[in-house]
């Protein structure tokens, strides 16, 4: 054995970059002084997010055991790593794959990594990042030089700061693109990677990279700066449009078009301006609003163009703005093997089936693209070691992740795909289904994350199973719907553009609390995430499946000739949808259906807060739930009136809908509470915002400023020029409100006094 | 150097088809009942992944877990911090925390008669790679802590087969000569 004493740091010394290495040491340095208690855990937890290094579910210290709220006793209770966070709770590390490149190196890296500080899962992330679980924070900076040495750098994964730069797949492989975007791609991660003037951001900033328009590609639509390639008529010259202001997160914004064909030297300089103006002017006290797509909405697209024109002006010019683009445009990819058409034969079994679902052909001759198909995203360290032999063996390490928590191999040599096929084999990797409905994302819900309300990956699991089982017989319109599921209304899923979207929610049924997935229809996948979906109806977890089931069955029988799953569901209205649902949405007595009162993957008894259960059986319907009826009722009709076109409707509607959700507030303290809108929002903030109380069980300050905004924006008439982007997040706000009002009421022990309206 | 992050697999006899998620209510009560040593956090489900960890009981120190890795179905205690143990006390205490998940397993009520350990089959690993790279990946330093202990343990001559992959922890499986249960030695660490 080694004699010590040695350490990473000196064992790698020599194969880290130099000012990585610093950076890391730096680091190091501040976990020590934190432990000191010579930094204020505030100030520490955005130190170490700026490193990728993560907080999980239950390092507050305590935890629902399905019995009894237990207290989780760290051995160092005294010593924080954020505020509210124990030091030495398990946290998760997040690492860049820019573009979602990654070399067999650094794979054999990852799958070292997994297996000695986290629980032997390397995890791909909707934004082809990978994400080690359980892992303690002392040893980050040790994991954090193993990366650097092979060329990987966790800096600016999490915080706000600009995160993993990601791009199309296939770009360079693929059929309709203008041009590879890939050399921009990287020549953006480095160059803004610890820029200067992207370290003074309000939130996170996420670009991405299309090499097409129509296709879904980089997904430009849902990102704060988003560039897609194209090439100018008769010239061929290949410029960029320019996108700012798209995202999901709870109310998703469709992104603008900064600039029109956009030359590819000028994409540093205006990604710099970008990020002075968003650094300057962005939100940076009230998180909620704090995300770019904020201030493009409230400036306009039109002064914010203005805005970055004049900053563009005076930047001092910057070398790099061209030497980096020169530089990586003159890296290319090259196949390890001449190529070669497949030779018919005889095949494993199954792999036509995965030939036809799993393959992409390239337009270079004789060469496929390979979708490694990854269950939930999630590799064990030898599936990665076998993957990263097999990048070797078949491809020049051409591989990325996929934002679909996929793997992709280039390059991949016709001829090799059955050798290919049965390699993965041997590791389990050899499902057919890549990009239909069996491959379905999932964000880590509440099986590690914070924020997380219902069980994403526990459905996700069961009905990727389920719909993999059906694959071979259902009928291809079926087949190529995508689901995607988050835990909560924060999108990581990506639910917003799918066909089918669900995210995490809760329900409250007389003394127990209900794990539900709110079912979100019409978003659309194509045209880089061309528009979002609304949500529908609130399920039961458990009652999913059986949603899916009767939708598509429905839409089988319905549909119209070569009409989409979103075309279906604008035809036939959301108001027959929920027909469709109504009696799923019904939840049964406790007695009745035990299970409905878990999460799947979880046999607790379900809670969103800690609540005990069963206090208060027998219970009559309170008079805030009438309000809550109302209001989801209001909220519905809403969406409808949005499907019509019918603006005014819609805007009314929502509107109605918040009224009722804050007097189901008020309700929750005096049960008779009644009044005009004006005197019901002013109680709500005299009783429930201004002392904290609401922001309190929320955990978010947003809900309640969806609320104000949205009443100031009523009384004074500003909708009455609203149009359909303002009024589709008025709906989108008033229902997240109100699952807000959902959680407040779930979350908070009922109060004696004050009693507001008395 | 000590021996840190010493790792024991206990390998199935019997139970090798019972469907992972059963055991993941069964590690929920294990926490609710605070069953086992360490300080118990939570449970991890990884029944979608072909020859993983299957499902942990997520801890502090080290995880517990119903694991497939290589497609062998045992019970792994994993440890994750370093001790400032001796080597010996820290396979002792690696080997008891074992030991006794399996005796909790193979008496729950639902598994009862279908799930049986083998103590006679181990695979012994350390999870450090930074003190077991190299020329030197610390064989004969694990071989000297985990013979005596095991033949005093078992009373039984016992065979240590290295794992030579480079690219795997330095690990042994072991081969005991007697044939042994769970109840054979639980105690005896």
């Amino acid at each position: 054995m080694s004699q010590g004493p040695v350490s990473w740091k000196d064992v790698l010394k020599d194969e880290m970059p130099e000012d990585w290495a610093k950076e890391i040491d730096e680091y190091e340095a501040q976990i020590a002084l934190n432990k000191q208690g010579k930094i204020e855990p505030r100030v520490f937890a955005e130190t170490r997010l700026r490193r990728g290094a993560y907080g999980q579910r239950y390092d507050n210290g305590q935890r629902n055991d399905g019995l009894q709220i237990r207290k989780l006793t760290y051995p160092n209770p005294g010593l924080w790593k954020g505020p509210d966070t124990y030091w030495d709770a398990p946290g998760m590390e997040r690492i860049k794959f820019p573009w979602g490149g990654m070399t067999a190196e650094q794979m054999d890296v990852i799958a070292d990594l997994a297996e000695e500080y986290s629980d032997g899962i390397a995890h791909i992330t909707t934004r082809q990042d990978i994400q080690l679980h359980f892992i303690h924070v002392e040893d980050t900076p040790d994991i954090m030089r193993r990366l650097a040495a092979v060329g990987i750098t966790t800096r600016e994964a999490c915080g706000n700061s600009v995160r993993n730069v990601t791009a199309c797949p296939i770009a360079g492989v693929c059929r309709t693109e203008a041009f590879d975007v890939t050399p921009y791609a990287k020549a953006i991660f480095r160059f803004m990677l610890g820029h200067p003037d992207a370290q003074d951001f309000g939130r996170k900033f996420k670009i991405a990279f299309s090499g097409c328009e129509h296709e879904a590609c980089g997904l430009v639509n849902m990102h704060d700066m988003g560039f897609i390639a194209k090439l100018v008529p008769q010239t061929n010259t290949p410029v960029f449009d320019v996108y700012v202001g798209g995202g999901l997160g709870p109310v998703p914004y469709n992104a603008k078009r900064l600039f029109e064909n956009l030359p590819v030297d000028e994409i540093l300089p205006i990604t710099q301006a970008v990020a002075r103006v968003y650094g300057r002017l962005g939100e940076k006290k009230v998180r909620g609003m704090a995300r770019i797509k904020f201030l493009v909405a409230k400036l306009g697209i039109e002064e914010f163009r203005r805005s970055i024109t004049e900053e563009r002006k005076i930047l001092t010019p910057d070398p790099l703005w061209k030497s980096l683009i020169a530089q990586f445009v003159k890296q290319t990819e090259k196949p390890l093997k001449k190529a070669t058409q497949l030779k018919s034969g005889s095949f494993p079994h199954g792999f036509l089936a995965w030939r036809k679902t799993n393959v992409y052909a390239q337009p270079q001759y004789g060469y496929v693209s390979v979708t490694v198909k990854v269950p939930l995203g999630d590799l064990t360290s030898r599936q990665l070691r076998v993957l990263a032999d097999m990048a070797k063996k078949y491809v020049s390490e051409t591989v990325r992740t996929t934002v679909e928590q996929n793997l992709l191999f280039r390059w991949v040599c016709e001829q090799d795909l059955p050798d290919f096929f049965y390699d993965l084999q041997t590791i389990g990797l050899s499902q057919a289904g890549a990009d239909t409905i069996s491959d379905i994302t999932s964000c880590p819900g509440t099986d590690t994350c914070k924020l997380g309300i219902s069980a994403s990956r526990g459905l996700t699991r069961v009905i990727s199973e389920k719909l993999q089982a059906q694959l071979e017989e259902m009928s291809e319109e079926v087949k190529k719907l995508k689901i995607k599921v988050s835990g909560c209304p924060n999108s990581c899923s990506q639910h917003h553009i799918s066909d089918m979207g669900f995210y995490g929610v809760s329900r409250k049924a007389g003394s127990y609390t209900v794990p539900h997935f709110q079912l979100v229809l019409g978003g659309q996948w194509k045209n880089n995430g061309g528009s979002y979906g609304l949500a529908v109806a609130a399920v039961p977890s458990k009652r999913i499946p059986e949603t899916i089931q009767r939708l598509t069955d429905k839409y089988v029988k319905e549909r119209k000739p070569e009409e989409t799953f979103q075309a279906f569901v604008q035809r036939i209205g959301k108001m027959e949808i929920r027909n469709l649902l109504q009696d799923l949405m019904t939840i049964p007595s406790h007695d009745a259906e035990p299970q409905i009162f878990s999460d799947w993957g979880d046999p607790r008894e379900y809670t969103i807060a800690d609540i005990g259960v069963g206090e208060c059986a027998g219970e009559v319907v309170a008079p805030y739930e009438f309000s809550l009826t109302s209001a989801e009722s209001k909220s519905f009709e809403a969406q409808v009136k949005l499907d019509q076109n019918d603006i005014k409707g819609a805007l009314g509607l929502a509107y109605e809908s918040m009224i009722h959700s804050t007097e189901a507030v008020l309700r929750t303290r005096n049960r008779e509470y009644t009044g005009d809108a004006e005197t019901t929002v002013a109680e709500f903030k005299k009783w429930f915002f201004d002392t904290g109380e609401f922001v309190k069980h929320v955990n978010n300050t947003q809900f309640a400023a969806y609320l104000f905004k949205a009443h100031s924006n009523f009384t004074s008439k500003a909708v009455d020029g609203w149009g359909a982007d303002e009024t589709h997040r008025q709906v989108e706000e008033a229902q997240l409100f109100m699952e807000a009002v959902h959680s407040y009421i779930a979350n908070a022990s009922p109060s004696p006094a004050p009693m507001p309206g008395k | 150097m000590t021996l840190n992050k010493i790792n024991v697999k206990i390998y199935l006899e019997k139970g090798q088809d019972i469907p992972l998620n059963t055991f993941i209510p069964i590690f929920h009560r294990f926490i609710q009942k605070d069953l086992l040593e360490g300080m118990l956090v939570d449970v991890a489900e990884y029944t979608h992944v072909h020859e993983g960890p299957g499902v942990l009981l997520i801890a502090h120190e080290g995880n517990y877990s119903v694991d497939e890795t290589d497609g062998k179905r045992g019970l792994l205690y994993n440890f994750k911090r370093a001790s400032s143990a001796n080597a010996e006390e820290n396979m002792k205490t690696a080997f008891r925390r074992a030991l006794k998940a399996c005796e909790l397993l193979e008496k729950e009520p639902e598994l009862a008669g279908k799930m049986k350990f083998n103590p006679s089959r181990l695979r012994i690993f350390i999870n450090d790679r930074l003190n077991t790279s190299g020329k030197n990946r610390g064989f004969s330093e694990l071989e000297e802590s985990i013979r005596p202990l095991l033949e005093k343990l078992t009373g039984s001559l016992i065979k240590l087969i290295p794992e030579m992959d480079p690219q795997k922890l330095t690990a042994f499986e072991v081969e005991v000569e007697k044939t042994l249960t769970v109840q054979n030695l639980i105690g005896k660490v």
